[in-house]
């Protein structure tokens, strides 16, 4: 009689036991099946998200750096404090693009001001009053503050930040590309109110005011820049006004243009020699890598560059957003991973014990069998065979309830893991010059897997079986290993 | 089958302990032989190397003139010996049939009819059958593996009279009929009687007696 049938025997005629095991590694199998496509699950999410949110590094310029500014005063009164130091030049962009791993740069120029003749939503300049004898609150200067629009060009639109974290979207048309020349995306809030929408031209304007102190602050630098309305977004949150928000830093009232529109204003300025920065500087610069998980190492190679100088300037990743996103899906890991060591760890524990048990109740057959000359290896050939079998109807069983386990499993992990419907997505505040910082502080909706994948039921096939595998054999050495005499003396 | 020899067999649990002490002897087929002896004095001991269960600390046995060495063990139990034990050592899930299977080189249900059993108690659990038939069964799982040997350990101890003198009918027909080498190890001198060479073990030195000093010893 060969070992498979034995085994077969044994399993017929003992069903208590066969029962107990078979519910054991079934519940071993569900534990390892739902851990496992969590797992799957969230990591993908994780990339998914690192890809989209934490693929770069940020070099900044600090600013307020009181070693680099300086104070200016104006004709008329009063003054400012101006950046003078050390900025990102083109050549140290150029530079660090060449390295290895880096994609790509997003150099946004925001935080400039121009003035367009449309409806704003309102700020904290709607309803204020000219002040007598106030050269600054004039009512010139207030009809400049209410128009002021916040402006920001890049190269590509779809990479800035706000519209890959999700904080903006595209609802009509498309956003800046590359080779755009005087184009723009508005707001739906601009569109609605100003009847536009993708084709229309806007115009904007350079005013005098809006640099510094003037007569005539409505006086208009250079030549008006005519855009064209390639896109209109929507702001996936709601910002405040405050006392303190001027129609420039609410999101609604934001532009976003491409470098040409930007470089026109920059020589509208010129011609007043106003402030701002140097040709092709920027005191931010976001660069993005192939690879997020090279991150850290392509990092290191910028800093250890000789060739570039980081006075006043600041490299750390820009994960912030991805941080806030990840979190419920690096919760779930763990808890996959908990899953995963109960369902292998904890009930194989409780295997091998059960295992050990039954062996040393075997002894007998075992001593039985060796006398009559079976050779150790059938023996334990029986009994992984019986382990097996059992093995292979729990993962059956398993895979056929995984679809209704992992589905419940999913939805109440979803639940428990989404965001409070009554927090803000996200978080915006003013940065020192007045423009709206947008920080993500929660996640989106969490998305699992509702099925079980042919991975993750490899997987189990095999982990179970060897977990199962591997009590017997160790479970069953110290008998196999003893003389059929010693055997029979347990 | 060859001659079954034990060459100058010493074993003990311990240096101060000797069991079997230079032991020599031959079997042959065809004939039962008893080994009596007091409890303790090494009986089931000498059987275990005998089946292969164990290895002597000195000397050697042979079979067919090749030696049974530590690594022969396994061979040997499975191809030249079958034990008959005295708590018959059936496994206790499978049935009568199921068990002789396990060695059966020949039709297993017409075996355990040869020793009594219906097909209807072959295809039962052992557990419910008498301790009779239990033994039947364990000898038929001897005599269906066709292995030249028969060891049998105290086979009646667990037996009235009757059974096991039935018993006895069956190794005399193993030996007689099927050429089989029989050897019992027993303290039964009703057993002993049946057969054809009777050993004494006695402090660890193992003797050939006659059936009429049997009987004086018995007596005494």
């Amino acid at each position: 009689m060969n070992f498979i049938r034995r085994a077969g025997i044994y399993l017929i005629r003992k069903k208590g036991r066969t029962l107990l095991m078979l519910c054991l590694l079934l519940f071993m199998s569900l534990f390892v099946l739902v851990g496992i496509s969590f797992l799957k699950s969230a990591q993908s999410e994780l990339d998914r998200l690192r890809l989209s949110m934490a693929s770069g590094f940020v070099l900044e310029v600090n600013t307020e750096n009181e070693l680099y500014r300086e104070h200016i005063s104006f004709e008329k009164g009063g003054g400012a404090s101006i950046y003078t130091g050390p900025m990102i030049s083109r050549e140290m962009i150029e530079k660090i693009c060449s390295i290895d791993g880096v994609k790509d740069y997003i150099a946004e120029l925001f935080g400039y001001c121009l003035w367009t003749d449309l409806k704003l939503r309102p700020g904290m300049w709607a309803d204020t009053q000219p002040i007598p004898d106030d050269p600054y609150i004039t009512e010139e200067a207030l009809e400049l503050a209410r128009h002021e629009v916040g402006i920001s060009s890049c190269r590509n639109g779809a990479e800035q930040k706000y519209f890959r974290t999700g904080a903006l979207t595209i609802v009509e048309g498309r956003n800046i590309e590359e080779e755009d020349q005087y184009k723009a995306v508005i707001s739906d809030w601009i569109a609605k109110q100003n009847r536009l929408s993708v084709g229309d031209t806007v115009t904007l304007e350079t005013k005098e005011g809006i640099y510094q102190f003037s007569d005539d602050p409505l006086k208009t630098l250079g030549e008006p820049i005519k855009v064209e309305i390639v896109g209109v977004f929507h702001a996936n949150f709601s910002q405040e006004s405050s006392p303190y928000t001027a129609e420039n830093g609410l999101i609604e009232n934001y532009i976003y243009t491409d470098m040409d529109t930007y470089y026109k204003q920059r020589e509208n300025r010129q011609q007043k020699n106003g402030g701002g920065s140097t040709p092709d500087e920027y005191d931010k610069v976001e660069f993005l890598v192939e690879d997020p998980k090279e991150l850290d190492s392509i990092m290191r190679q910028v800093e250890s560059r000789e060739d570039l100088d980081f006075e006043n300037m600041e490299l750390v990743v820009d994960d912030m957003d991805f941080m806030a996103s990840a979190k419920p899906y690096s919760r779930i890991r763990i808890f996959a991973m908990l899953l995963f060591a109960v369902g292998l760890g904890g009930l194989g524990m409780i295997l091998f014990f059960l295992m050990r048990l039954w062996m040393y109740g075997r002894r007998n057959e075992v001593a039985i069998l060796r006398s009559v000359g079976m050779k150790k290896r059938e023996i334990l050939g029986q009994m992984l065979t019986e382990c097996l079998f059992v093995s292979a109807a729990a993962i059956v069983t398993a895979l056929f309830l995984s679809g209704p386990v992992l589905h419940q499993c999913a939805s109440m992990a979803e639940r428990a893991a989404a965001p409070n419907p009554d927090q803000e997505k996200y978080q915006v505040t003013l940065s020192v010059y007045h423009t709206p910082e947008i920080t993500k502080t929660s996640s989106d909706e969490v998305i699992l897997a509702h099925t079980v994948s042919k991975e993750a039921a490899l997987f189990a096939v095999l982990f179970v079986c060897g977990v199962s595998a591997v009590s017997v054999i160790l479970s069953s050495a110290h008998l196999n290993g003893l003389t059929p005499k010693q055997a029979a003396s347990l | 089958m060859g001659e079954f020899v034990l060459k100058d067999i010493v074993y003990y649990y311990s240096k101060d302990r000797l069991i079997l002490d230079h032991i020599s002897q031959t079997f042959e087929s065809g004939k039962i032989y008893v080994i009596l002896g007091p409890s303790g004095c090494g009986k089931t001991t000498l059987l275990s190397l005998l089946g292969g269960l164990d290895v002597p600390k000195e000397g050697a046995i042979l079979f067919c003139g090749k030696e049974v060495g530590k690594k022969q063990l396994e061979e040997h139990r499975r191809t030249n010996v079958s034990f008959v034990f005295q708590n018959y050592n059936l496994i206790d899930y499978m049935t009568p049939e199921e068990n002789v299977k396990l060695t059966a080189k020949r039709d297993a249900l017409a075996v355990l009819e040869q020793l009594g059993l219906s097909r209807e108690e072959a295809k039962r659990n052992v557990r419910k059958l008498s301790g009779g038939q239990q033994q039947r069964v364990a000898i038929a799982r001897a005599l269906a593996s066709e292995n030249p040997v028969i060891l049998a350990d105290e086979p009646t101890g667990n037996l009235d009279e009757t059974t096991a003198m039935g018993i006895m009918d069956v190794f005399w027909e193993a030996a007689k009929v099927y050429g089989k080498c029989v050897i019992i190890v027993t303290h039964s001198h009703e057993v002993a009687k049946r057969a054809d060479v009777i050993f004494e073990l006695k402090h660890g030195t193992m003797n050939c007696i006659k059936a009429g000093d049997l009987k004086a010893a018995a007596e005494a």
